[in-house]
């Protein structure tokens, strides 16, 4: 399991379920609306013998979308950051078919306010526990 | 004098089925029966050994796989099974314990805020084989 795989294919399946552009890196200056990806926590080896499995902890995903103090923001972060339904991140990159890793789990959203280049963001941070083979 | 992580540990069942990489713990022992032979004129038991006999069990993370612990242990379960057990991996020179053993217990777990997990219990039938490994 690759790290820069992971964080690619994670954009690519956030990207999916937003339809925002999606970088797998922390991108300085993303085009916004955007995703954005952090570097994990961790990357945790060893999780079982014969290096079976490693596991990435705390994978950081931000989507950044418009001014926090609009009703329309609050509506599209309240349907992103739903557990369930047709427009939840959670279903969607759950369900998302990788190749780069067995697993990703959404484990939970939380949301901050900043300007990005000038411009009101809210930021909707989702964290991610990643688990895959510990061989390439 | 070098101390050896457990995740080295190799277990492979009927020679091969190599299951090590879903493995998180594994209990490997060896047993002795005793018998009383205290006679008169002594002032503390006596005791010699019997019969030898041994326990094995295993356990860690559940896999999907055609190789995993679902695919290959469950239907083990009643049968008679060869274990493989190198307690510092492959290698000439190396440990290894060779065992026959009757599979007892397949146990799947499954924690709502983590990954399924399974778990196996055997009873060691007959001698052991102690040998190390002999690797061309």
């Amino acid at each position: 399991m690759k790290l820069n795989d992971v964080m690619d294919e994670v954009a690519e399946a956030f990207g999916a379920a937003t339809g925002l552009n999606a970088y797998g890196w922390p991108e300085a200056n993303p085009a916004l609306p955007a995703v954005v990806l952090n570097y994990p926590e961790t990357v945790d080896y060893d999780i079982t013998y014969g290096r079976g499995e490693d596991t990435i902890t705390d994978l950081q995903v931000i989507v950044l979308i418009g001014n926090p103090q609009d009703r329309d923001t609050r509506d599209k972060a309240a349907q992103w950051a739903d557990g369930d339904g047709a427009a939840s991140i959670k279903a969607l990159v759950e369900g998302f078919a990788y190749t780069s890793c067995d697993d990703v789990q959404v484990v939970r959203a939380s949301f901050e306010a900043g300007p990005v280049a000038g411009i009101p963001c809210l930021h909707i941070i989702f964290s991610c526990n990643v688990t895959g083979s510990g061989r390439d | 004098m070098a101390r050896k992580h457990s995740k080295l540990t190799v277990i492979k069942i009927n020679g091969t089925n190599d299951i090590s990489q879903y493995c998180t713990d594994s209990n490997c022992g060896q047993q002795s029966g005793t018998e009383d032979n205290t006679t008169y004129g002594k002032n503390a038991v006596v005791k010699d050994g019997t019969l030898l006999t041994g326990t094995f069990s295993c356990s860690g993370k559940y896999d999907d796989s055609a190789t995993g612990p679902r695919a290959v242990l469950k239907p083990l379960v009643g049968q008679t099974v060869e274990v493989q057990y190198m307690p510092e991996g492959v290698g000439d020179g190396l440990p290894q314990d060779t065992f026959s053993a009757v599979i007892t217990d397949y146990t799947e777990t499954a924690p709502v805020a983590g990954y399924r997990t399974w778990s196996l219990t055997t009873e060691p039938s007959d001698e052991w084989d102690s040998t190390d490994q002999e690797v061309p």
